[in-house]
């Protein structure tokens, strides 16, 4: 399997990044979730708390990506869908209730089986079918909190996977838009700069919108390797990591003071409450991820091969699903 | 036991018979190069040669052979490149111009390939679901020499060959010169401005989109082709649906669309562009990458793909943003541009986008005063690259067999560039940077050749050719306004010249012939045309002899030259069974005249000749005789004064294959 750089045959968009940077900033961070006056504190415990788990998992994935860093990406992601899977499997048998599954598994069973033995009279299969979907309910409510229980981890696990699979990055010689915007509109009055250009090169002023508070520049990577630039907004500096490489890894395409901005995208700390800039974004380019010569998104195959894991090693794990 | 060895045997005889007897595997097949330069001329070729400019043309030239190579009548590049295809002249496969006419309606069509609509949906309410895909009809007739190789297992890859589109079937071929953009047009642009230049509307080629600059922004669209899948109600010009009460509501497709915007800086002449998913910046005078973009014709079902570049011209004081012809995109192509149907996908893969319309250089835009001198050649030289990008590509995977590859710089540029080189041009423009153009041209293609001459042993047979060469395009002939003035056309109303396109003003009942197309006459024949006049037999003959006449004792005033220097008579000069669908007669201009902008679309312009001060300002419809192509080969050329024709003759003999009966040449090479 090779990296083809070419989007899916049936005509359908790649889905492109997950969550998608907003384009025209329409809606998502209008008001900006900055740690308000009445809990400042709970705030900042949340906020370290994430960027503590971020950097943990962060260093995890890596740790478990790294074997495979010269290699297709595709091999990384069949991994980590493989330990998903039976992850999954493990979890739900140790929280759900196995016993009680397996009971109601088995009234359905027999009903089913019932079905089939009375099909010729219709008040038995009607009183049969309704007991099929009674237990059909009790079984989706034992599911419920192991579904919950899991939610959490996987939330965590995907977004991790969005950022290593979605985004590729930059090129050596190949350019990208850098947009930083401002708390407050009013880019014209400012006094705003990109610096710290060690591995790229800005080709173009800044364009500065006034109505997004957005001040966007094209640069161009040069070397490989992760550098950190420098957006100067008066006196104040924000830095922002930019990636330039031929293979994959963790692509942090937005660094943002905001705390859903902070689980989405773990991959830089949160730019702090008291810059002026509220976010920097990169336009990265998607990492097309190919099996046998098809394009798919790395979230189909990712949910399709966890999920069969589960399937067939529920029976080693003794675990009902 | 005995039972499976009566089995056995047999099939390992057969398995050994097949290994043994189908050769392919066995050898590589022989080496054969062909580089087509599409107007590549033999003057201009050996004055730049003899001031020591073309080095690796030189050497060529001195270890193998060089000829005119004679071109077809007309000498135009779709008639022209048919007949090397197919080893027949027009008579044989049909093509005889850019554009012909239906007799019946005496309206232009293309000439090159038709595409003929989905024949089989069903419509829900606004939305129609063709059950049944429309299809692309590529007119020309006969076989193309590279089947036939690929008949007798010989490899093929042929690179934007003409008049292939779609491409005829086997080998690796990419479409060329009459492949559509996505609108389905020869290449349409877009020109977004604040503030449209006078003539927006008379711009052919090109959409002029009057924009607004609101707060330093820009909301435009990009149009694409016809949504299929969805109908609306046709409206009348006054706005009213037509036939609402009656039950005859007729339906027609609306347009797809795609939104995008651009923001500029408030100081600075520079903006940012979002289309879709993708956002670039462009300083003033900057062109774009290429930007993929995806029309959604069926929600999250059917997307139209599309690639194009944006070059913003200008920021301040008017906002000017040019868009290229949305090109079929290579990687997701919605019209057949390849074979195998995933070779486009392969090219895309190691080149990255390119244009895949026919003739990518922008002349349109030029001539439509979009464009200035300087900004088409910077245009049509990144056409150049992509395409000197690609042959590259090919050499360095070139095994065996047969390559084609073509060139269109050659052509384009003269055309436009002519009047830049040419000081006795009506339209010469003296601009140093431009004057020495087509001179750089023809080194691009010598360096090219030098290339490919790193691929060459002695082994391989290697070709340079061109369908035709080139002259100055100083006047223009209103053909239709000739015919008026000699009685053999009549108008409705002598005083209306200007503005009735189409033979709107024609009155058939006078008019015995009429010139479409840029080099055809056609007779108003009855039975034939749809008001003919003319009975078939002895009156038609007798006109066609006239015509000759009087075509060729055309003088120009002015300066007392003949204006024609030659004319065919289809039925009696060329061969094939295709003759009837040709003009009746073939006009071949003289040195320095051409058919006018106005005549070959059926206008009737007060003057005759015309100074030409359009940038379009070199051409070569005329007289064949003065217009040969180009052939020069490492081989000794056999034939006194080779053909197009003969050199598909001799292709085939290369590999062994003889010709077929209809092919009219024969091999020119030793
Ligand atoms: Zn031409």
């Amino acid at each position: 399997m090779q990296i083809r750089r070419r989007k899916s045959k049936s005509g359908l968009k790649a889905w492109g990044t997950f969550p998608r940077v907003g384009v025209r900033g329409g809606g998502r961070s209008q008001t900006p979730t900055t740690p308000s006056d009445s809990h400042p504190t709970f705030e900042r415990v949340v906020t370290t708390l994430m960027k503590l788990v971020n950097w943990f998992l962060t260093s995890l994935f890596g740790l478990l990506f790294w074997p495979f860093q010269g290699l297709d990406p595709v091999w990384a992601l069949v991994f980590v869908s493989f330990l998903c899977g039976l992850l999954m499997v493990w979890v739900f048998g140790k929280v759900s209730n196995q016993e009680a599954i397996r009971r109601v598994k088995n009234k359905i069973r027999g009903n089913l089986l019932g079905v089939r033995l009375y099909q010729h009279d219709v008040r038995i299969v009607l009183r049969l079918q309704g007991r099929i979907l009674r237990d059909t309910l009790t079984y989706m409510n034992y599911s419920i909190i192991p579904m919950l229980v899991l939610i959490v981890p996987l939330l965590l696990i995907i977004v991790q996977l969005n950022l290593h699979f979605s985004l590729r990055p930059l090129e050596p010689g190949e350019s990208a838009v850098l947009k930083a915007r401002l708390i407050q509109t009013g880019v014209l009055q400012e006094n705003i700069s990109l610096e710290n250009l060690s591995g790229v090169k800005v080709e173009t002023p800044g364009v500065r919108i006034d109505s997004e508070g957005e001040v966007a520049w094209r640069i161009r990577a040069r070397q490989p390797g992760r550098h950190l630039l420098t957006v100067k907004v008066g006196e104040q500096t924000v830095e922002k990591e930019l990636y330039v490489g031929d293979g994959w890894g963790a692509v942090s395409a937005l660094r943002s003071n905001s705390l859903l901005d902070l689980l989405l995208y773990p991959g830089e700390a949160p730019i702090d409450a008291s810059e002026k800039v509220k976010s920097i974004t990169v336009q990265y380019r998607p990492l097309p991820i190919s099996i046998w010569g098809w394009n798919v998104h790395w979230m189909v195959l990712f949910f399709v091969l966890s999920i069969l894991v589960a399937f067939i090693f529920k029976g080693a794990f003794g675990v009902e699903l | 036991m005995k039972l499976t060895l009566k089995f056995i045997i047999p099939i390992l005889v057969v398995v050994a018979l097949v290994v043994f007897l189908v050769p392919e595997s066995s050898v590589p097949a022989k080496k054969m190069i062909i580089l087509g330069v599409d107007g590549l001329d033999p003057r201009l070729l050996q004055k730049f040669t003899d001031e020591g400019n073309l080095p690796n043309f030189k050497q060529l030239i001195a270890e193998g052979d060089f000829k005119p190579l004679q071109t077809t009548m007309p000498p135009l590049s779709p008639v022209a490149w048919s007949t090397f295809i197919t080893g027949m002249d027009p008579g044989g496969h049909a093509i005889f111009d850019f554009f012909h006419r239906d007799p019946k309606t005496i309206t232009p069509e293309f000439s090159m390939a038709r595409t003929l609509p989905s024949s089989w949906n069903i419509s829900i309410g606004s939305w129609v679901l063709p059950l049944k895909g429309g299809t692309i009809e590529q007119l020309r007739l006969g076989r193309a020499f590279w089947e036939i190789l690929e008949e007798h297992n010989v490899p093929t890859t042929v690179f934007r060959m003409p008049v292939n589109f779609p491409p005829s079937s086997g080998g690796k071929s990419l479409s060329g010169m009459g492949t559509p953009d996505i609108l389905g047009t020869p290449g349409m642009f877009s020109f977004y401005t604040d503030n449209p230049p006078y003539s927006a509307d008379n711009i052919s080629g090109g959409h002029v989109y009057e924009v607004e600059v609101q707060n330093d922004a820009v909301d435009a669209q990009l149009i694409g082709p016809e949504n299929t899948f969805r109908r609306v109600p046709k409206e009348s010009p006054s706005g009213k649906v037509s036939g609402e009460r009656d039950g005859t509501k007729k339906y027609g497709h609306p347009k797809l669309t795609i939104d995008f915007q651009v923001f500029l800086d408030p100081e600075e002449p520079v903006a940012k562009f979002v289309v879709q998913d993708d956002e670039f910046i462009l300083k003033e005078g900057e062109w774009s990458d290429w930007v993929r973009v995806d029309f959604e014709a069926l929600p999250y079902l059917v997307s139209i793909s599309a690639v194009g570049r944006f070059y913003l011209q200008e920021v301040r004081p008017d906002f000017r943003l040019y868009v290229t012809p949305l090109q079929i995109n290579p990687e997701d192509p919605v019209m057949p541009i390849s074979t195998p149907d995933d070779w486009a996908g392969e090219l895309y893969d190691e080149l990255g986008y390119f244009y895949t319309q026919e003739l990518p250089e922008d002349t349109k835009a030029f001539s439509g005063g979009i464009f200035d001198g300087l900004e088409f050649w910077e245009q049509a030289q990144f056409v150049f690259r992509e395409q000197r990008k690609a042959l590259d590509h090919l050499l360095k995977n070139y095994k065996e067999g047969f390559l084609f590859f073509y060139f269109s710089s050659v052509d384009q540029g003269c055309h436009m560039l002519w009047r830049y080189m040419d000081p006795e041009h009506p339209g010469f423009v003296p601009e140093e940077k431009l004057s020495n153009s087509i001179e750089v041209l023809y080194r691009q293609m010598d360096e090219a050749l030098g290339r490919i001459l790193e691929f060459v042993d002695g082994e391989t047979t290697l070709i340079v050719m061109s369908d035709h060469g080139f002259s100055p395009f100083y006047w223009g002939v209103n053909l239709n306004s000739w015919l008026v003035g000699k009685g053999y056309a009549r108008l409705k109303n002598p005083l209306h010249r200007e503005g009735y396109p189409l033979f709107m003003n024609v009155d058939w009942t006078g008019t015995k012939a009429y010139a479409l197309g840029l080099n055809g006459l056609y007779v108003n024949l009855r039975g034939r045309e749809k008001n003919g006049i003319v009975s078939q037999g002895a009156e038609y003959e007798k006109l066609l002899d006239q015509l000759e006449t009087d075509l060729l004792a055309m003088e120009d005033p002015r300066n007392g030259q003949r204006s024609i220097a030659y004319v065919v008579q289809t039925r009696r000069d060329f061969r094939g069974n295709n003759v009837d669908m040709g003009p009746d007669i073939i006009v071949g201009y003289n040195w320095g005249y051409r058919t006018s902008w106005e005549s070959p679309l059926g206008e009737f312009p007060r003057e005759i000749f015309v100074d030409n001060i359009d940038p379009w300002s070199g051409t070569h419809l005329i007289d064949y005789r003065l217009v040969p192509g180009v052939l020069i080969t490492n081989r000794k050329i056999t034939l006194a004064n080779p053909a197009l024709y003969d050199l598909t003759v001799a292709i085939l003999d290369e590999y062994g294959v003889s010709k077929l009966p209809e092919m009219i040449g024969q091999d020119c090479l030793q």
